[in-house]
This record gives structure tokens, C-alpha cells and sequence, in this order.
């Protein structure tokens, strides 16, 4: 396997990239009444394509960056496709569009806005950049896999001391400079002219917003979108959800297999002739499946709740932050195994509970809605010390929680028990210190007089001097809880909530 | 609870609501155990992580003179008596099923956070009253040999006895 390819080899969970699975399910099952011929594309945690089925309008649906480059997957791929339909046409006067949620990417926006406006001023660029998009598909096949493997050997011996390698950028980068090469890895009969070429280059035009348009899709809505369409495609049936589950997991093998890389509406009849058997294989062939049942339905009823609490302004907002955390701590459980990664988050249990942690992803979700300025992407992974979730324009945490209740009684029991939690699971050792921990719902957690840590609070009866290192660690720590964090508990007398709404 | 207490000899055992289970005895000796019934092996961890909240109430008892003569300020931080403070769980078996593997009592005993464990298991209460004083009270089976009251009169010692007296304690050492 190779390094650049890895992200699409492993057959992920559905867990993993749930929302994104849920859109493609959601636009292929609403098209397939009037696009026979459409297909939906998904792309590993980035792209969603829809092609309506006559292959010369795209919708590329970016539902996490906020802009895209030349080279996303979704433009090359879309470009790959395009010019194919051209030359099997060979059509002078056609149109190709491309429609897009998100901006161009500032470094790239000359580039398309030149050729939407029909300035070449070089077309060679254009020209190499067509080809390029042709060699990102067919390096991918069979037929030219070898060539690009030999590059690949011979980049690597050239470069020794570059760890990691981007391969697929140095080819291009080669290739701009030895035009001559492009033969090697485009198959003969495919590769027009470059006259022909620009002829193509000329139809293709975007439409692209000045920024991104920000529709975060109820979870709620979706299901019923998916499910209602569902039931006017095969009516008297009875498991929509199963059969959605098995439509997202289709889509999910796209994501893995290197030759099917997408799902077209003819593909659902088969999916649905036999959902029983397919649906009990699926779950117990992936027990990620389970535990995304488990939260999806937790995220049904806390939409719900969130709307009639009056918060739905806020709702975007909140579900997004949301589903970051959770497909970005379901895809680290995929890695790394549950027990491993919900030890960062929850301590005296044995079990995983996994709605005990979602209720800490809710509740940074909820006061980041609240803050007055941006406090940027959201992310659990590469923090600093024993943080978990970080802002990126804002401050990293660390979340805890517990599912005892007697950890709970008091604040000083849960100290103890975080301080507990932290010697068994060595996670002391990558403490920086001055982290602030955040646990669930410990109101009086911030009056905790940390002298009692050295006073009453033993880490090891046998050394009585070599604990003092550790405890001052833990005195270091700034322990705080998110009951003045949450919409329904909030307080603004509370320092801590104020800051994190000014982005202090 | 109270009965059980008592039949370990030891007396004045007092009573936290948030310690439900355990009683805190011998607060005027040497040494403070904390006797607990337990019947998983994670009770532990729940008494052992309650403790520190407790300290000021535990001082309370603590706090009597002959106690604070011996250390230098009104206050006895935990960590003053680190050795001293013992947590003992104590275990009926009631079905084979129920007993604790001994590679799980080795990781609580052998755990050094906020005190000693000791984890005791027990069909009869004779049993129990066996291994209690075996571990936590060794001196009391050595009284119970009668012929060192005799210490003051040297020379009467007759060391046909003490040889006697050794093979005894060979005995006694090898029947544990």
C-alpha cells in the first residue's frame, strides 16, 4: 500500500463520516425519480459530487473546508469526466458547469476566475491543468499504476531525506517541466490535442459563491427527506432506516474500492431487493455501526429538544461543532481502539459510555455558539499535553467525565478520582501542566481550594517526597465544569463562560 | 457490621455516611484502619477516592492529644501518616463464582494511592478473624505465647524452652 493512497484504501466505518454519508444517501435517493441517470460521488471526509446523469452539470458539495483548490478531488475528478464526455461528443458549442458551496481558494482564484471570465492569457496552464486532472485518474489504474510506481522508487531515492513524500504533487511538478512526459501516463487515444484541448477548456465554466454557503442539514431532516423519498420508491416496504444504513454503507465501499467511485439511482433497486440479510451482516461485521445508531438517535432527540428550548438559531451552529467532534472521535476510535481513546474523555468506567462524552462535545458545541467572535475549527486531534478538544483560534481542554455517581458527590472525590484516573492511565506523563480540565457538571468544581491536593491527597504512600513533583502538576491544572457553559444552565456571572464567549 | 467489628477486637469503630459500609476503628493506636464490606473489587476504588474529602472530618478524631504530641502543628496532613492508614476490604464469599481472582486483589494491594489496601476474603467469621489478625495485627498472635511474660527473670530462662518455644514458631509459620 502506498502513503498516498492510504486514506481511501481502508474501508472506513459509517460512523466515521456519518453527516457526509447522510447527504449523499439524502441526494441520490431524492434525484433517482427524475435522473435515472444520476450518481452521487463521496470523496473520504471531504466532497459530496451529484451529477444529474448527462454528465455536464455538477454540484461539488464541500460539507467541511471552506473553500477548495485546483487540485480537490471533486474539481479534478469532475474535470476527468467532462473532458471524456467532450471527446466521446466531440461537441464545439456544449456547456460544462460547475456548481460548488464553497470559494475558491485565495491562491487559486486568478486562476478560476480567468477562466470563467475567458482570459487565457496562457493557456499552457490551462492546457497542463487539464492533463494533470487526467493523470491524478490514471495513475490510480491499473494500466499506468507500474509507471507511477517506478517514479515513485526513483523520487525517493533521489530525495532520501524528505519522511514523507508527496508523490502525486512532484509528478506534476515534473511534468510541468518535461511537457513531453504527460504521454506516459495518459493513455494515447485519450489525450486530445492541445488545440482540442483548449476547445474543451473554453466550454467549462463555474459557479462558485463568494462564500461558503453555510447550510448545516438537520440530522432530522435528512432522515425524513431520505425515508419519505425512499417510501415513494418502493412503497410497502418498512425498514427505510435499515435500507438507509445500507445506502450509506454502499457509499462507503466507493470511498475503498479503486474502480467504483460512485453510486448511480439504478445501483438503489438492488440495495433494497434483499436490505434483511445485508442489514444483520452489516452490523455485525462493524460494531461502529452500533454505537453510531446509538448517537445518531441521541442527536435526533437533542435537535428536537434544542428547537423547542427556543435555541434554534443557534442550532446550525451547535449540530456543526458537534459533528466534527464526533466523526473526529469515532474515526479515532476506528484507529485506535475504544477503550484507548474514551479513556481521554471518561474515567472510573469500565464500560464505554459513549452518550457520557457526547454530552461534553454538547456542551463546547453550545457555548461556542454563544461566543461573540469566532473561535475558529473545532478539533480533538494533535493538542497539546492531555487536552482533547481544541479551537483552533481559541484554547485547547481537556473534557472528563464520569457515569459514577459518588465520583460526583463532591469536589473533592472527583479530584481524587480524576488524579486516580491519571496515574492509572499514565496520562500525567504528557501533561504540560496549566492545562484546564473541564468536567461535566461539577458545579462547585472552580471553588476547589487546591492546597488540599498536597494536603489531603496521597499519590503514593511509599514516597512521600517524590509525590510533591506530581502534585504540584496537579495544582497546576485549572479545574472548571460545563454546567455555566451549557444554553439551559448558562451563567453570566461566571468568569469562565464570559471568556470563552469573548474569545479571551 | 457492628458485631463484625467487634469480633475483630477492635472497639469504638465510627460511622461516615459517605463511607456506607465501613467503619473508621483503632483511631486512638497506632494504626487507622478503615474497615470496609465490600463485594466488588471497584468498591474500593470508590471508598479510596472519598477519602481525602474526608480528611477534616477524620482529623476531628484524630485530634486527640496524645496524638498531636507527636507531630509538630495543629493540623496532620495525610501524608503524615501515609503508612499508617489502612483500607481494608472485607470479603463474604457466598458462592465459588463470587471470589476475587488473586491477580486482581494484587493490583489493588499493590496500588499505592492515598493508602494501603488490603483485601480479605472469608467464608466463616473464624476465618476472617484468622487472616485479620494474621496481616493486620501479627503482635496478637505473638502474645499468645505465654512463656515470654517471663522476661524479667532472666535467669530462669531455660533455653531448652526457647528452642521448645522456636520450633513452635516453625510450626506455627508453616501451617500458614
Amino acid at each position: 500500500m502506498s502513503n498516498d493512497r492510504r486514506s481511501t484504501d481502508v474501508k472506513h466505518s459509517i460512523a466515521g463520516f456519518y453527516f457526509q454519508l447522510l447527504i449523499a444517501c439524502k441526494e441520490l435517493v431524492t434525484m433517482s425519480k427524475h435522473y435515472p441517470k444520476g450518481y452521487v460521488g463521496v470523496e473520504y471526509g471531504a466532497d459530496i459530487r451529484v451529477n444529474k446523469g448527462n454528465d455536464r452539470y455538477i454540484e461539488a458539495k464541500f460539507y467541511k473546508q471552506n473553500y477548495f483548490t485546483r487540485y480537490s478531488e471533486a474539481i479534478r475528478h469532475t474535470i476527468y469526466n467532462f473532458y471524456h464526455t467532450h471527446r466521446d461528443s466531440n461537441s464545439l458549442n456544449g456547456t460544462f458547469v460547475i456548481n460548488s458551496n464553497v470559494p475558491i481558494s485565495n491562491s487559486d482564484k486568478k486562476f478560476f476566475n480567468d477562466w470563467n471570465n475567458q482570459e487565457f492569457s496562457c493557456r499552457t496552464d490551462f492546457i497542463n491543468y487539464v492533463k494533470d486532472c487526467l493523470v491524478y485518474e490514471y495513475i490510480g489504474k491499473d494500466a499506468f499504476s507500474e509507471k507511477y510506481k517506478t517514479f515513485k522508487e526513483t523520487y525517493q531515492k533521489n530525495h532520501p531525506h524528505i519522511k514523507k513524500p508527496k508523490y502525486k504533487s512532484a509528478l506534476i511538478k515534473q511534468l510541468h517541466e518535461n511537457l513531453e512526459e504527460y504521454d506516459l501516463y495518459i493513455p494515447n487515444e485519450v489525450l486530445m490535442k492541445d488545440e482540442e484541448i483548449f476547445d474543451f477548456i473554453k466550454q467549462v465554466s463555474f459557479e462558485l459563491p463568494e462564500e461558503k454557503v453555510e447550510k448545516y442539514d438537520s440530522i432530522i431532516q435528512l432522515n425524513n427527506t431520505i425515508e419519505k423519498s425512499l417510501e415513494e420508491l418502493f412503497p410497502g416496504n418498512s425498514q427505510y432506516s435499515s435500507i438507509r444504513y445500507l445506502i450509506m454503507n454502499a457509499f462507503l465501499n466507493t470511498t475503498a474500492s479503486s474502480n467504483n467511485h460512485v453510486l448511480y439511482v439504478n445501483d438503489l433497486e438492488d440495495i433494497v431487493s434483499d436490505h434483511e440479510e445485508s442489514v444483520s451482516a452489516l452490523f455485525e461485521s462493524d460494531s461502529l455501526v452500533k454505537t453510531m445508531k446509538e448517537i445518531e438517535e441521541e442527536l435526533i432527540k437533542y435537535e428536537r429538544k434544542l428547537k423547542k428550548s427556543g435555541f434554534s438559531s443557534q442550532l446550525e451552529h451547535i449540530l456543526l461543532v458537534l459533528g466534527v467532534c464526533t466523526e473526529q472521535w469515532i474515526e479515532d476510535i476506528r484507529l485506535h481502539g475504544e477503550k484507548k481513546i474514551n479513556n481521554r474523555f471518561i474515567m472510573s468506567a469500565e464500560h464505554t459510555y459513549t452518550l457520557n462524552i457526547l454530552d461534553l462535545f454538547k456542551a463546547m458545541a453550545e457555548i461556542s455558539s454563544m461566543a461573540e467572535i469566532s473561535l475558529g475549527d473545532v478539533n480533538l486531534k494533535k493538542l497539546e499535553g492531555i487536552n482533547n478538544i481544541g479551537f483552533s483560534e481559541y484554547q485547547q481542554f481537556s473534557l472528563r467525565t464520569t457515569p459514577s455517581s459518588s465520583d460526583r458527590e463532591d469536589e473533592e472525590t472527583l479530584i481524587t478520582s480524576f488524579i486516580e484516573h491519571s496515574l492509572k492511565e499514565q496520562e500525567y506523563l504528557k501533561a504540560m501542566g496549566d492545562e484546564t480540565i473541564i468536567f461535566e457538571n461539577a458545579c462547585e468544581i472552580c471553588k476547589y481550594d487546591k492546597k488540599a491536593i498536597e494536603e489531603d491527597i496521597v499519590l503514593d504512600i511509599a514516597r512521600p517526597y517524590g509525590g510533591l513533583a506530581q502534585q504540584g502538576l496537579f495544582q497546576s491544572f485549572d479545574y472548571k465544569c460545563t454546567s455555566c457553559l451549557k444554553l439551559n444552565t448558562h451563567d453570566d456571572e461566571c468568569q469562565f463562560a464570559n471568556n470563552f464567549k469573548k474569545g479571551k | 457490621m457492628d458485631d463484625l467489628i467487634k469480633s475483630l477486637g477492635l472497639s469504638n469503630g465510627i460511622n461516615f455516611q459517605e463511607l456506607p459500609n465501613c467503619r473508621i476503628c483503632n483511631l486512638d493506636k497506632d494504626k487507622i484502619l478503615i474497615i470496609c464490606s465490600i463485594n466488588k473489587l471497584k468498591d474500593i476504588d470508590t471508598v479510596i477516592n472519598r477519602l481525602p474529602g474526608l480528611r477534616k472530618k477524620l482529623m476531628e478524631q484524630i485530634n486527640n492529644k496524645s496524638n498531636r504530641d507527636l507531630v509538630h502543628n495543629e493540623k496532620i496532613p495525610m501524608s503524615k501518616f501515609l503508612w499508617d492508614l489502612y483500607v481494608i476490604g472485607i470479603h463474604k464469599v457466598e458462592s465459588e463464582d463470587k471470589v476475587f481472582k488473586s491477580a486482581s486483589i494484587s493490583e489493588y494491594e499493590r496500588d499505592r494511592f492515598i493508602a494501603r489496601k488490603i483485601i480479605i476474603q472469608y467464608e466463616h467469621l473464624d476465618e476472617l478473624k484468622d487472616k485479620f489478625n494474621h496481616l493486620i495485627f501479627p503482635e496478637r498472635i505473638l502474645n499468645t505465647f505465654t512463656t515470654m511474660e517471663n522476661e524479667d527473670d532472666e535467669e530462669s530462662l531455660d533455653y531448652e524452652s526457647i528452642k521448645d518455644l522456636i520450633k513452635e514458631i516453625d510450626t506455627v509459620i508453616k501451617e500458614d
